[in-house]
């Protein structure tokens, strides 16, 4: 293929994925590319990145698809040949997990990059033996496992984690690269560790492409999911801190929308009456339109948080994109829940939200059984207490995937909480298709509640606080 | 200068591979006090070879500013500046009349009469006209390297102005007809994010984000910039710095903490980085009050770090 239409081809995929890439961007890539350097790959890999991604968000992205489509390709076109322990010479298969282990352990702490490249070809055969699917003379597999599969038992295999995490400990302790200060030393270690999981995971995609083909292997891989789409309820620790990342422009940008629309709307509707009575001055000509005064209807807000691990993630997003937004409601005032339901307001008046609800769960004011949450009680426990301080002005939020761990749900408590305020929304960060499966009771609230919203990312929490702000 | 620059280096274009070229403008880059990692230096490549804009964004203080004035220093071309703030306007950006300067002109005038049509012409030449950094990047003789600084903290509608000018390098000026550019400038745009840009403009421009940099590159740029460091004091400044950076702050040390950190320490003439020295030199680190409380706390591990 000439390198236009390889460009062309790449720039489909990354379109594929999601990113918008114009067309004047596949221009500017195709003359970059013909004035870059072709022969260094960390400058052709700039050269495209500055031409077509124009958001810092979309890196991940287009590293992902980059490293795919150039980097996948050409070790496919040319498979390493003389690596130690190759295919042939000594027969890889023939290493034990355990050392596998030791070898990488060695790597880790002192070899070069290249060792740990050569280790990640040797594990990715291995995995292949004994997992079956590919390799040299492993059985068929009887489903079609995909690279993520295979990464899951691999690392299972190599005890990955807990070699890591031995290695980070003794990096800290100025055991590892002593002759670096232990920051530097566990920073080095950090990217090592790193670069053996992505070599293993390439190396991996590599051998099952010769055994499937690259089109159903690409079938198969995952690509990196833009911030504002990650789901809550499934996010690992390094998208969570993706999403915390993008959480304070995600919030401008809501505020300015926001203020926009109430700017928009401040005239009002017009006032007739008011209009005709100053028209008499004019001989009843409407020279001066008067408008109805639009009271700005700032809601009073009382956010019921379920804490408990499965939302914990999304129930600390939201509140701390409400939080940021505060100066578009009357008042905000919030509770946590598990199975007991405390007042949290004025913790989170002095500590971010993420310690806050460290504290709560430290403090231990939430949980009288066993942990899991019982939505139900803690609907009574908080109508009990503070629906008293319901208005008619007051909109309540509920945050919690309405699984109530079997047990009663006291809906009537939710009823008696509706009718004492404004509007009750439910927000439930599980897709749709799975309320009222397993434990989820959610239908039975929904009687009480003026909507019931799907909210499993941060693009969806962003919409519904555009639509009821 | 510029224009033998560029016809000799199509001819070693030919004789060298890019690589080298991109080497070359690390190297440059170093000899005006700034290191730039492979992204940087394509960039900075190809904005000269495709002649479009770069924008650069990132955290506050790793470098975007001074990106721009290192290349006005590595190639030689005059810098001109021009610093965004809410309300900047064309008048400010452009050109304006010299109104104080025409008012003299007319009353002058007024002793010989002339007539009010002659007078005109005359009241709207260049001699009245006041260029401001974009019109004089324009018309500048040689070429020469524009930093638009700040971009996001303009209004919208400059933005789009600005989008205009960058578009055609072309600008009019009712009284005197349209201006082209007799050279098109270098052009360098920074963001913070403080809002974000429009699609427009980054379609434009060049995407550069810079983050902050690798252990080994911020080590580089500390004995680039902090002369004569003991090689051992510098890696546990890094080591410190890094430390802080890790924790949950509002404001976290950025490169320009980094050296001003690194001077003081030096200028102090102490080989150990102790408890006592970091709280007492800390503010030159972290600057918000929160943030100060949060890692004077800390002080036991991070004095820990600074050892072996
Ligand atoms: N790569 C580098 N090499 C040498 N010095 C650097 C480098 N990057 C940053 N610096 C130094 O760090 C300091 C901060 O850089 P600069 O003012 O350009 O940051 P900035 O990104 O423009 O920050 P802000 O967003 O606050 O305007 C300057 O003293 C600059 O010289
Ligand atoms: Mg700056």
């Amino acid at each position: 293929m000439e390198i236009d239409e390889r460009l062309l081809d790449f720039i489909g995929k990354l379109r594929a994925a999601g990113m918008h890439v114009s067309l004047a961007e596949s221009i500017d890539a195709c003359e970059a590319v013909r004035v870059a350097p072709l022969e260094k790959m960390d400058i052709f890999r700039s050269a495209l990145r500055a031409t077509v991604v124009k958001n810092e968000m979309d890196y991940p992205i287009f590293d992902a698809v980059f490293e795919d489509y150039f980097l996948g390709a050409e070790a496919l076109a040319a498979p390493p040949e003389d690596e130690p322990g190759g295919e042939d010479s000594e027969g890889t298969g023939s290493m034990t997990p355990a050392e596998l282990t030791e070898m990488l352990r060695d790597a880790l702490e002192h070899g070069s990059m290249d060792e740990l490249a050569a280790l990640a070809r040797m594990a990715a055969a291995t995995i292949g033996q004994m997992e079956g699917g590919f390799g040299r003379g492993s059985r068929p597999l009887a489903f079609m496992a995909g690279s993520g599969y295979y990464m899951f038992r691999g690392m299972e295999m190599l005890k990955y984690a807990r070699l890591s995490a031995e290695l980070q400990e003794m990096a800290a302790d100025g055991e590892i690269m002593p002759e670096l200060p232990p920051v530097l030393a566990a920073e080095e270690l950090r990217e090592r560790i790193e670069f053996f999981r992505r070599a293993l995971e390439r190396e991996i995609q590599r051998q099952l492409a010769l055994e499937r083909g690259e089109e159903a292997v690409s079938r198969t891989r995952k690509l990196p999911v833009r911030p504002e789409e990650i789901e809550f309820i499934n996010a690992s620790v390094r998208q969570v801190d993706d999403m915390r990342r993008i959480l304070p422009s995600l919030a401008r940008k809501l505020a300015a929308r926001i203020a926009r629309r109430q700017s928009e709307g401040r005239r009002g509707r017009l006032d007739i009456r008011n209009t005709l009575r100053h028209s008499i001055s004019s001989g009843g000509v409407p020279i001066d339109v008067k408008y109805k005064k639009r009271v700005p209807a700032k809601p009073e807000l009382f956010i019921l948080c379920d804490v408990s691990g499965s939302v914990r993630t999304f129930s600390t997003f939201t509140l701390q994109l409400v939080f940021s937004l505060h100066q578009q409601f009357k008042a905000v005032r919030s509770f946590a829940f598990i199975d007991r339901v405390d007042e949290v307001t004025e913790l989170f008046k002095y500590c971010d939200v993420d310690e806050a609800i460290e504290r709560v769960y430290r403090e231990g004011v939430l949980v009288d059984g066993d942990g899991h949450s019982d939505v139900g009680r803690a609907l009574d426990l908080f109508e009990k207490e503070f629906s008293g301080e319901l208005t008619p002005r007051s909109t309540v939020l509920i945050l919690s995937d309405g699984r109530n761990n079997a047990r009663d749900p006291r809906s009537e408590a939710l009823g008696r909480i509706a009718r004492r305020s404004r509007r009750v929304y439910w927000l439930d960060p599980e897709p749709a298709e799975r309320w009222d499966t397993g434990d989820s009771i959610i239908g039975i609230y929904e009687e009480h509640c003026h909507a019931v919203q799907e909210v499993r990312n941060l693009k969806q929490l962003a919409d519904f606080v555009y639509r009821r702000a | 200068m510029r224009g033998q620059k560029k016809a000799s280096k199509e001819k070693e274009k030919v004789e060298k591979n890019n690589g080298a070229l991109i080497d070359e403008i690390k190297q440059g880059m170093k000899g005006a006090e700034y290191l730039c990692d492979d992204g940087i230096a394509t960039a900075l490549y190809l904005a000269d070879e495709l002649n479009k804009p770069i924008l650069a964004e990132g955290p506050a203080g790793v470098g975007k500013t001074d990106l721009a004035k290192a290349y006005s220093r590595y190639t030689g071309l005059p810098l001109i500046r021009l610093q965004c703030y809410e309300g900047l306007d064309e008048a400010k950006a452009l050109y304006e009349w010299n109104y104080k300067k025409q008012l003299l002109r007319i009353q002058a005038d007024r002793t010989e009469g002339t007539s009010w049509e002659d007078l005109e012409d005359d009241l709207f030449s260049e001699e009245f006209l006041l260029p401001r950094p974009l019109l004089r990047a324009i018309t500048n003789e040689g070429r020469v390297v524009l930093l638009v600084d700040e971009v996001d903290k303009a209004d919208v509608e400059f933005e789009a102005f600005l989008l205009e000018v960058l578009s055609d390098f072309q600008v009019s000026i009712p009284e005197l007809g349209t201006v082209d550019a007799r050279q098109m400038p270098f052009v360098v745009l920074t963001s913070n994010r403080t809002r974000d840009l429009s699609e427009a403009l980054r379609r434009r421009c060049l995407y550069l984000y810079i983050d902050f940099p690798e252990v080994s590159r911020e080590l580089e740029i500390v004995r680039l910039r902090v002369p004569g460091i003991a090689e051992d004091l510098a890696r546990r400044v890094i080591a410190v710095v890094r430390y802080i950076r890790q924790m949950d702050l509002k404001k976290v040390p950025s490169i320009s903490e980094t050296l001003d950190w690194a001077t003081a320490v030096k200028v102090l003439g102490r080989d150990v980085i102790d408890e006592e020295l970091i709280s007492s030199t800390l503010s030159l680190l972290v600057k918000e009050q929160k943030d100060l409380e949060k890692v004077q706390a800390s002080l036991k591990s991070l004095a820990r770090q600074a050892l072996e």
